[in-house]
């Protein structure tokens, strides 16, 4: 259980948590159509800033100073209401941003192999702690759609080992032709408002945003006090899972396996609560709201009451689950459920309760659910209470927990094929996989293969430095103007995550499934959080470690751990 | 239209990255997804994209393609009707 003390969203609906808030309730939206600008981009429906909104700081990108805008605010909401104890430049405080893209709009194809160091999703976190005077090595999700909400489980992680009192947790993403090219290239886009669950839903609208939640243990929000809560009601994330669909990595499993199975982790957290809302994903693509209605149901949770954010601010990417938990937050405090824009009749094949007019929050408790490309997806339970609960951690023995596999590979792009080749391995998808993918499976091959048949509930978290830099590079060349043809099988290799979900897929994992952009591989953090995993229960076994591609060579350094 | 079948093939080849498969490997009048050539949903939008760039046809809606998809042979009639390049 940890606690929020203070939040901000800036967005193109407004800046401050409240703002946001209270322009959905008056049912405003930012989002609208946009022509191509001469990219060779379709028009598209999105929330975007205006001109001029974005300033850039001394030394920081537009993208790193939103997230500094936004982290400010919350720091200052909390001042505002009568706390000025937090120092941000403490040892006891942790930065962890959520992105996908980060600098992406900085890439240009004349750069070839850019050596901007700005493009390395872990410098604009480090640029980001920087600025605060932080002294910690910050930590860096990049987990496709669900970062958000990934950031925070991750936060609650970090918060409970001890290591830190407070957490602040940052979510941001910009667009730029390069991303709203890549889901043209999915068909993934609306031109009109986005109508989630809607039997008339046809695709998504893209946002652009910046999120902060500031969180802090039970310990240190006892000292804070009132100033901590949100109109008179201490929240807490009570508890998060992630889980893998092993299913496609990008269409989700019709079945909703994934995040069902993060669902059923739930239930012990909300035991004796009322749950009086989930704010779902619902993008508004067909196939991602009826996956979600299939997990629901399945979870036995379609008869309670249902919204979805995306048609008001677009789906923000990296930021959508920091806001939308932010603005469920706002909904369970302040009592009123918000409605879905534009929603009329039910179009999924479970009848969910959706909201379509504003509504009574009955309850203590709401969830938040989020699915992305790679598989995998999130759900985490929120609880407002009238005090503080003082629940110490407690973990099961981690007797027996070890490793018991390892392999290194140092290798370039012609190795990791006739690796491949020379196994005898006959998996058709492996030469359409990008080379971070390829040598994630050749390297997961060497590290598995004849240590067990079934990999279940095995979770997979992985680490890297240039994230997906190679396909970016790759991705742009296919988009330049003259000659725009935007490639979806290159487009979705531009999240790293993707080879976590190729080696859940290869081995038919359900377990979480989670990618980290840090500078170097730090080898006891990662294992720390394998071990963590399996004597929480999370996972029977535990896949972790480096994998990095850039510029034509790779690294695998990977560990399987598991209790024996 | 046997021409175009085996052009058709070769791009096929190369823009679903088939490393290891030659055109003679591939049935023209086999199912392109699922049994056959296997497949999925990526590769159907990539198919999309070799319409377009290759032979100048735009399809918007994406289910179109199970039909136009079925076979390399349907794949080669619907160019040879509405190729505008």
């Amino acid at each position: 259980m940890i606690y929020r003390i203070a939040d901000n969203i800036v967005c193109p609906l407004g800046e401050g948590s409240l703002a946001v808030y209270e322009a959905m309730r008056a049912g405003k939206s930012s989002s609208c159509i946009h022509d191509g600008g001469g990219t060779g981009l379709e028009p598209y429906f999105a929330s975007v800033f205006e001109d001029g909104f974005l300033g850039g700081e001394e030394g920081m990108t537009l993208f790193e100073s939103l997230m500094a805008r936004s982290v400010r605010g919350a720091l200052e909401q909390l001042k505002s209401h009568g706390y000025d104890g937090l120092d941000p430049a403490s040892g006891r405080v942790l930065f962890i941003i959520s992105t996908t893209k980060g600098n992406i709009a900085l890439l240009r194809r004349e750069d070839g192999f850019s050596k901007d160091s700005r493009l390395l999703l872990g410098g604009s976190a480090d640029a980001l702690r920087k600025s605060f005077g932080n002294p910690n090595r910050p930590v860096t999700v990049s987990n496709a759609c669900i970062s958000g909400l990934s950031a925070q489980i991750v936060a609650s992680r970090q918060i409970e080992s001890g290591k830190y009192d407070f957490v602040i947790v940052t979510g941001a993403d910009l667009l730029c032709p390069f991303i709203i090219s890549g889901f043209q290239s999915f068909k993934a886009l609306s031109q009109e408002r986005a109508r989630s669950f809607d039997a008339s839903r046809n695709g998504l609208n893209l946002g652009e945003a910046a999120a902060t939640i500031i969180y802090a243990s039970s310990g240190a929000v006892g000292n804070i006090g009132e100033a901590a809560m949100l109109n008179g009601k201490y929240v807490a994330l009570a508890g998060g899972a992630i889980a893998n669909d092993a299913n496609h990595i990008s269409a989700p499993s019709r079945t909703g396996e994934g995040l069902f199975r993060t669902l059923s982790c739930l239930f012990p957290v909300l035991e004796g609560r009322k749950t009086g809302l989930v704010c779902a994903h619902g993008t508004a693509t067909a196939y991602n709201d009826a996956m979600e209605a299939a997990a629901l149901s399945r979870a036995s949770l379609e008869r309670v009451p249902v919204n979805s954010l995306k048609g008001y601010i677009g789906h923000t990417l990296g930021a959508a689950g920091v806001i939308e938990t932010i603005v469920s937050m706002y909904e369970m405090c302040y009592g009123e459920i918000l409605p879905v824009p534009d929603f009329h009749e039910i179009g999924v094949p479970v009848p969910l309760d959706v909201a379509a007019r504003p509504r009574h929050f009955d309850g203590d408790a709401f969830i938040k659910t989020v699915s992305g490309f790679g598989g995998c997806n999130a759900s985490a339970v929120f609880v407002a209470d009238d005090g503080i609960a003082l629940i110490k951690a407690c973990e099961a023995g981690d007797a027996g927990v070890k490793v018991t596999a390892s392999v290194r590979m140092d290798v370039s792009g012609s190795d990791v094929n006739d690796i491949y080749r020379s196994s005898g391995t006959d998996y058709p998808k492996f030469f359409k996989m990008d080379m971070l993918s390829r040598l994630g499976f050749v390297a997961a091959a060497k590290l598995l293969d004849g240590k067990g048949e079934s990999w279940d509930d095995t979770a997979v978290i992985l680490a890297n430095r240039h994230a997906s830099l190679d396909d970016d590079v790759k991705y742009l060349a296919t988009i330049s103007p003259g000659d725009y043809y935007p490639s979806p099988a290159l487009f979705v290799y531009t999240l790293a995550n993707i080879v976590a979900g190729e080696i859940a897929i290869r081995y038919g994992m359900h377990g979480e499934t989670t990618f980290y952009i840090d500078d170097a591989f730090d080898s006891a953090a990662m294992s720390e959080e394998a071990r963590r995993l399996i004597v929480s229960r999370r996972a029977s076994k535990v896949v972790f470690g480096w994998i990095d591609w850039y510029d034509g060579k790779g690294c695998a350094d990977l560990s399987l751990m598991e209790k024996i | 239209m046997e021409n175009l079948i085996e052009e058709l093939k070769k791009q096929i080849i190369a823009a679903l990255n088939f490393e290891d498969m030659r055109p003679e490997d591939i049935d023209a009048d086999a199912p392109l997804f699922r049994e056959g050539l296997g497949l999925d949903s990526i590769d159907a939008l990539e198919l999309i994209v070799l319409m377009e760039r290759k032979y100048g046809i735009k399809l918007k809606d994406p289910k179109q393609g199970r039909e136009i998809f079925r076979s390399v042979r349907t794949m080669a009639e619907y160019i040879e009707a509405n190729r505008t390049k």
